[in-house]
């Protein structure tokens, strides 16, 4: 299908206002892609602002057998919202309330379109406290992380955005709702379509309604930022630092390359002997903090630390943070062009994996950076390059299917929170086998008989 | 009250960080987060990201696409900046379409006819583009309309909620002064005008005459009239280099970044280290007052509420003073909204102006938090029961005590200022009342 037929047209023009009903190729030049720059047909948008609009939709594309694709600010960058096979595109920016929070219960309601800082930002008024931080937060939307399961830095001590859905109300190819879950924060009846939901990158169903756990707000943060010798010190560090009853809620390592790249960029705080450093959050009382940063310095002495410095509460802890933000752009005065890449190993591994990164960069003579979350073995690998000179392209083309194949080797995973998309879809087969895949199929088969949701994605 | 902002580094006056060069959007979708137009409509067609989109479709297949339909949508923008000041491959919508305007033949009739006839907002800054207009009878209309733009805003009756108790003269010694009160003041709110010169004055300033600054062009700018613009900024160095290069003083943030990016023009006839000297010399007015002492008055109710302007590009020198002189009696909404004013957007959307303001009005009447927003310390309980420390509905006492609050909104660039009051709601049976800050000092 390569455009919509004149009563498609009509069907779409008498659902939608005019102002949310967008046919022409102008107006949909933005929505043929997403972060991933790659590109995709959409033959309409729409843009729904009541669930009757998604079920009349889901209906008739169900039976007209036409793709959708749900998408809110298009923020991810493996092309899930990219209308590879053409396609309507379903804009979820107009459902963006955020229906309840309730202190009582512990929840918030909200729709997918809801900012997920914006709903931080709501809870806290309340004291109250929704824990998933993915780096996009400011501009990425609640629907759009439970599509993806995303992740973040405090995923050590409070795990991905799975962990905080407690319920859903979805809407299935054919117009049927589904509600999984609730409000309950313990739920074991049934089959758990809820976690099949979340993180399946809208190929099942079209969520409405999502609702998150929420706990009470901790008093305050602080956080340390530590310089050692060399990875393994740094990494021995940690190990005794939980051997000690310690949990961060954020713990962040970055690597020779990456301290290189920031001295670089700019003045460093650290002397030029420190090459693996060390940012870590914990948050709680103010009494408990103070002790936390205590304990932590005391551990980090015993271990050879080079250099620390440490912040209480957030103004004192933003520079330590900046740090930690100056990778990206530190990271382009490398090299032009970069593959950015989120595996991740079993935790304990993350040495092994690390260095064997390393030694892949070695032998390809390019600048590899690695840094992440030590806390949860996922490891941010940038390979850097000039993509104008096609031999040094070749051969990061070939450094990042060594990480991959390397990765899966640790028994670790291709994407521990960008997701699969079209990006990694053909690399899927090497960590999934056959039989799984096909269960997976089967699945998708049940709800979406037709494969009209976000055909082509995730597995 | 004191208050001391000597230390304060003023904005602006740095190079931009990020240097413009030829990038590709990648469409990380930082933009869409700050675009007044995008937040206002949720339609992400015109986000920034999506203009870029449509101009890259445009130079690799214009077939695909219709002209005239990709510059409706490219003009769906109000030229605040913020866009830029976000994007991480440097990229500068606003700049991008002036450049696409002054391009476009007829262009500048356009912008004539629609000036004068829809512009209202913008009829200050008519005279100098009349020099530009395509015919010679501009003068007069110009004239003839900024004189209807007087006759509009009457006379606001704005009390002198802030006095000036103690002027600190020590560390001005008689510096020399060139007030530039930019074409609003100039035209239409003088009192703004009288006000700054009686504050620099008192402040122990040398007031040098100001008669030949002109428009510092920024507007002209983005309306794609380059070559007005150009004079403008010509016009206005030598008026400085004239007077020997002292310090440049403004009051209005619009003002304040069209004459910090003269340093980046590299057309103008800068000498040796004249770009430095230009950007040392430049001061907002909020940042002078040095140890001065305020006395405060203001009424209970009255709840006054801040607008950023756009143009601050979230260095705010007037908020920052403000706070410190009004402690809790001003307050701004969370995520600063954009008025809508636009520039020339008023002349080609005023529509999507309106929307853009009615949020940011919906933004600016929303009582601010509670006045303690930082978290208790609950490690040492001071009071007696636990309730009374952990149950904050016990904390209503505020909350019996119903009285509609009285709005005022307070800012400090010239152009928001008459956007606000253009766009005003009533509320309690009385149109909100909208000043620049000088409104409600009396110096």
């Amino acid at each position: 299908m390569s455009q919509l037929s004149l009563p498609q047209r009509r069907f779409l023009r008498d659902l939608f206002s005019d102002a949310d009903c967008l046919l022409t190729p102008e107006e949909m030049v933005v929505f043929e892609a997403d972060a991933s720059r790659l590109e995709g047909t959409p033959l309409a948008v729409v843009r729904p602002s009541t669930d009757e609009q998604i079920i009349e939709l889901m209906r008739w594309a169900h039976k007209e057998r036409i793709p959708l694709y749900p998408r809110a600010r298009a923020t991810n960058v493996v092309g899930l919202c990219v209308p590879q096979k053409p396609g309507i595109v379903v804009s979820t920016l107009k459902m963006d309330s955020i229906l309840e929070v309730d202190s009582n219960d512990f929840i918030a309601r909200v729709q997918p379109g809801v900012i997920t800082g914006d709903l931080q930002k709501r809870v806290e008024e309340e004291k109250l406290f929704y824990p998933p931080d993915p780096a996009s937060l400011g501009i990425s939307t609640i629907g759009g992380n439970v599509a993806t399961c995303a992740g973040g830095m405090r995923a050590l001590k409070y795990g991905v955005t799975r962990e905080w859905v407690l319920g859903c109300k979805a809407i299935l190819p054919g117009g049927k709702t589904i509600t999984c879950g609730g409000r309950n924060h313990k739920n074991v009846v049934g089959l758990d379509l809820l976690r099949l939901l979340t993180g399946s990158e809208g190929t099942l169903a079209f969520m409405t309604e999502i609702t998150l756990k929420l706990i009470p707000k901790p008093e305050s943060t602080a956080s340390i930022l530590a310089g050692f010798a060399n990875l393994e010190e740094a990494l021995h560090a940690i190990k005794i630092m939980f051997k000690a009853g310690m949990l961060p809620a954020a713990l962040e390592f970055m690597g020779p390359e990456v301290l290189t790249a920031l001295k670089n960029a700019g003045a460093v705080p650290w002397p030029d002997s420190v090459t693996a450093s060390l940012l870590l959050r914990f948050d709680g009382s103010h009494q408990a903090l103070k002790a936390d940063l205590e304990k932590a310095e005391a551990i980090f002495k015993a271990c050879n630390v080079l250099w620390s410095t440490t912040g209480m509460g957030k103004e004192e802890e933003e520079p330590l943070w900046d740090v930690r933000r100056s990778i990206n752009p530190a990271s382009f005065k490398v090299a032009p062009n970069k593959f950015s890449d989120d595996v991740t190993v079993p935790r304990g591994r993350l040495l092994e994996a690390v260095t064997g990164i390393r030694s892949i960069a070695e032998t390809h003579s390019l600048p590899i950076l690695t840094f992440g979350h030590v806390g949860d073995g996922n490891i941010h690998v940038n390979i850097m390059h000039d993509a104008s000179d096609t031999d040094e392209l070749a051969r990061a083309k070939k450094a990042k299917k060594e990480i991959s194949d390397f990765v899966l080797s640790l028994q670790g995973t291709l994407s521990g929170e960008h997701g699969v998309g079209l990006v990694k879809a053909p690399y899927v087969h090497l960590q999934l086998s056959e039989t799984e895949r096909s269960l997976m199929r089967q699945i998708k088969h049940i709800f979406d008989p037709h494969n009209i949701m976000n055909p082509g994605k995730a597995f | 009250m004191t208050q001391d902002n000597a230390q304060n580094s003023t904005p602006e006056t740095e190079a931009p960080a990020k240097k413009e060069r030829e990038a590709a959007c990648i469409l990380c979708g930082k933009c869409a987060s700050v675009c007044p137009v995008f937040l206002a409509t949720q339609k992400e067609e015109l986000t920034p990201k999506a203009k870029q989109r449509t101009i890259a479709s445009l130079k690799e297949n214009t077939q695909k696409l219709n002209v005239t339909d990709c510059n409706k949508l490219a003009e769906m923008c109000l030229s605040c900046g913020k866009c830029a000041q976000t994007c991480p491959q440097g990229l500068n919508f606003p700049r991008q379409l002036a450049a696409m305007r002054s391009a476009h033949s007829g262009w500048r009739q356009w912008v004539w006819n629609r000036w004068v006839n829809q512009g209202s907002v913008l009829w200050p800054m008519l005279s100098t583009l009349s020099k530009a207009a395509p015919d010679s009878k501009g003068k007069n209309e110009a004239t003839r309309f900024v004189q209807s733009l007087q006759a509009m805003q009457s006379q606001k009756d704005f009390p002198a909620y802030v006095q000036i108790a103690h002027y600190d003269k020590e560390n001005t010694n008689g510096q020399r002064v060139l007030l530039f009160s930019g074409c609003t003041a100039n035209r239409v709110q003088k009192s703004w005008k009288k006000k700054s010169e009686t504050i620099l004055t008192n402040l122990g300033y040398d007031l040098l005459p100001a008669k030949d600054l002109t428009c510092c062009g920024l507007t002209l700018d983005h309306a794609g009239v380059p070559d007005a613009a150009h004079k403008s900024r010509m016009t206005n160095l030598r008026a400085w280099r004239a007077a020997e290069r002292p310090l440049l003083v403004t009051f209005c943030a619009t003002c304040y970044l069209g004459l910090a990016e003269y340093a980046h023009d590299d057309s103008l006839d800068w000498g040796e280290g004249e770009q430095e000297a230009w950007t040392k010399s430049l001061r907002p007015l909020s940042t002078l007052w040095g140890n001065s002492l305020f006395t405060v008055d203001t009424p209970a109710h009255l709840l006054i509420r801040y607008h950023q302007p756009c143009h601050w590009h979230g260095k705010d020198a007037d908020y920052t003073w403000l706070k410190e002189v009004l402690y809790e009696e001003i307050s701004a909404p969370d995520s600063a909204s954009c008025c809508g004013m636009g520039g020339i957007a008023q002349l080609g959307n005023r529509k999507l102006t309106r929307t853009v303001a009615s949020r940011c009005w919906e933004n600016l009447l929303q009582q601010p938090p509670k006045k303690d927003d930082s978290i208790p310390c609950y490690s040492k309980p001071m009071g007696n029961c636990l309730c009374d420390l952990y149950d904050d509905d016990e904390d209503s006492l505020e909350l019996c005590d119903e009285v509609e609050p009285t709005y005022l909104v307070i800012t400090g660039c010239s152009g928001c200022t008459l956007q606000l009051r253009g766009t005003a709601p009533v509320h309690n049976g009385e149109k909100i009342k909208v000043g620049h800050w000088l409104d409600i000092i009396e110096p």
